[in-house]
């Protein structure tokens, strides 16, 4: 099964994405910063992860680039509430399969998770 | 707020009718223990109340999340909530959602387009093929698809018609409920299954598209309202442009005729403010009441009390010796040649008046007209006193205050004579206030 772990400020977003993407045959897990994010990734080899911008302790573009520094190969899909093109410029600078603002298309988050998950599955 | 105060009421009133009811809509007849057709009447006055209440709600919000917690109390469902388009976004959102966790859609996290196949089947109004009141249940639909033949036979519909139920599977939707608003759809509730396991009564149903309509009627009052408020909050700020543009060039146009005569540089400037000064003194005046906008009226006249001396000659404004008899009525003139600039100004009409005033004497002695007591217009008594306690402090700058204790006693001692006693009064509490000194 693929590991998917989101990250979200807001719990009850948490839960829904859990609920969604465990009915599709994920490996759910979720944490609500930046830092919890990181330790998840870590302890449970998440393949890929929603990221959620705005968070305390550390935020989304802190914990990205972390993740580049720490070289995580966890393939990395930004979520967030801000519209903003500079953000997104410099998230796909740090790597970021995609950058999907809320309020989302929930076709699209589920497309673009099972195509990364397919990529995923194909390479082994 | 009163619409609140109603409209909890409305909330007890159903709490306490459908507790009366064993949790049912539809009141149980307790002897028969048989479900009793109505009391109809006791919907529609619900329903009544309803809608009158909800029309005067200003905030959509809190109206729609009022009428979610409502129906999650009342008709005991796994979770409820209710999908809006919000005027100007082609798209619609939750805004909100209540229910067992793991079930509630996240507000403000999803948005559905209009090719969205959910809101494509009612926007298009597939739905009242399969229901009269449009209301859509999820187990139906399915039925429909599946069994009936007729239905089945129209390839595009009954694909809709699937996917728009994998949309209701997607938002764990058992029963929905469209809202239309002028044939537009603008919003759809969202229901879960009833706790019950039950299926939704045709009265269920019919109080639900009813409370649909409702919210629609008061969804679109609310965005008029709102509308309204723009409309009327833009205008007031074109408003206060336009005014001020108009102060900021009478103010320009006092300056620059100031200016010509070295002794009377922001002399205009000082009056203004010395008058407005003594004008807070005499607040409960009737006389002052009697101007649709004394404050105003008085600030612009001041400001252009002195604008006829546009109409003296420079040579007799800066002349160095005394004036000869025919150079003193020339600057007199001032007051009427003011005056008659201002008149042609429609709106400016009432501050001609107190401009061709401001050198009457109390007593009767003044120019032009030679106005006594009450008939020279208040706002150019006022005027007067301010322009003499100007003209005998900027004097000599270099004396302000010996100077300023000269002025009061000079406008003490004429009180009754040039000034009006009452004016006087107000300009001395005004004084002692410390509010006459310059640039305060």
């Amino acid at each position: 099964m693929v590991k998917l772990l989101v990250v979200d400020y807001q719990v009850d977003i948490c839960d829904f994405v859990k609920s969604f993407f465990k009915d599709r045959g994920f490996e759910v897990f979720v944490a609500h910063d930046g830092k919890e994010a990181l330790s998840v990734i870590e302890s449970t080899g998440s393949d890929i992860v929603l990221l959620d911008m705005k968070m305390p302790v550390m935020d989304g573009m802190t914990t990205l680039k972390a993740m580049r520094t720490m070289d995580l190969d966890t393939k990395v899909i930004m979520v967030t509430a801000i519209e903003d093109t500079d953000l997104a410029e410099e998230a796909k600078h740090h790597g970021v399969v995609e950058y999907i603002t809320k309020p989302l298309l929930l076709e699209q988050l589920e497309r673009t998770v099972m195509t990364v998950a397919e990529q995923i599955k194909m390479a082994g | 707020m009163t619409a609140d105060n109603n409209w909890l009421k409305l909330q007890d009133w159903i709490v306490e009718k459908v507790n009366s009811t064993n949790g049912a809509l539809i009141p149980m007849d307790s002897e028969n223990m048989v479900q009793r057709e109505g009391p109809e009447k006791d919907y529609q006055f619900f329903l009544e109340n309803a809608s009158r209440t909800m029309i005067r709600f200003k905030k959509p919000e809190r109206l729609i999340r009022m009428i979610v917690r409502i129906i999650d109390e009342q008709v005991k469902v796994s979770h409820t909530a209710m999908l809006v388009r919000r005027k100007g976004n082609d798209y619609f959102t939750l805004i909100d959602s209540k229910g067992s966790e793991g079930m509630k859609i996240p507000v403000g996290f999803i948005r559905l387009t209009f090719e969205n196949s959910l809101i494509r089947f009612f926007n298009e109004r597939h739905n009242f093929k399969l229901s009269d009141t449009g209301a859509v249940d999820y187990k139906e639909v399915l039925n429909l698809i599946q069994r009936d033949e007729t239905f089945r036979k129209d390839k595009e519909l009954s694909t809709l018609a699937s996917m728009t139920l994998k949309q209701m599977e997607l938002l764990k939707a058992n029963f929905c409920v469209p809202i239309y608003y002028k044939k537009e759809l603008i919003g759809v509730f969202v229901l879960g299954k009833k706790l019950s396991n039950r299926k939704f009564s045709r009265q269920e149903i019919s109080f639900f598209t009813t409370l649909a309509n409702d919210v629609a009627m008061a969804l679109s009052n609310a965005q008029l309202i709102e509308d309204l408020q723009e409309k009327i909050y833009e205008v007031h700020k074109l408003y206060e442009r336009e005014h001020r543009i108009f102060i900021h060039t009478a103010i320009s146009l006092a300056a620059a005729i100031d200016a010509r005569d070295p002794y009377t540089h922001g002399h205009t400037e000082r009056v203004t403010q010395y008058s407005l000064a003594i004008a807070e003194e005499l607040n409960e005046i009737p006389e002052a009441e009697e101007y649709g906008n004394f404050k105003e009226t008085l600030h612009i006249s001041a400001l252009l009390h002195d604008v006829g001396k546009i109409g003296v000659p420079d040579s007799i404004l800066n002349k160095k010796s005394a004036l000869t008899k025919v150079e003193y009525e020339k600057v007199k003139e001032h007051s009427n040649t003011g005056a008659a600039i201002l008149y042609p100004i429609r709106e400016l009409g009432d501050i001609a008046k107190e401009v061709r005033a401001h050198h009457e004497k109390y007593d009767g002695t003044g120019y032009p007209d030679g106005l006594k007591g009450s008939e020279i217009p208040f706002i150019a008594r006022i005027i007067a006193v301010a322009d003499t306690y100007d003209a005998i402090t900027s004097d000599r700058p270099y004396r302000q205050k010996k100077m300023s204790e000269v002025a009061v006693q000079v406008v003490k001692d004429n009180s009754g004579t040039q000034f009006d006693p009452i004016i006087v009064s107000a300009f001395l509490l005004a004084y002692r206030k410390g509010k006459l000194l310059q640039g305060a």
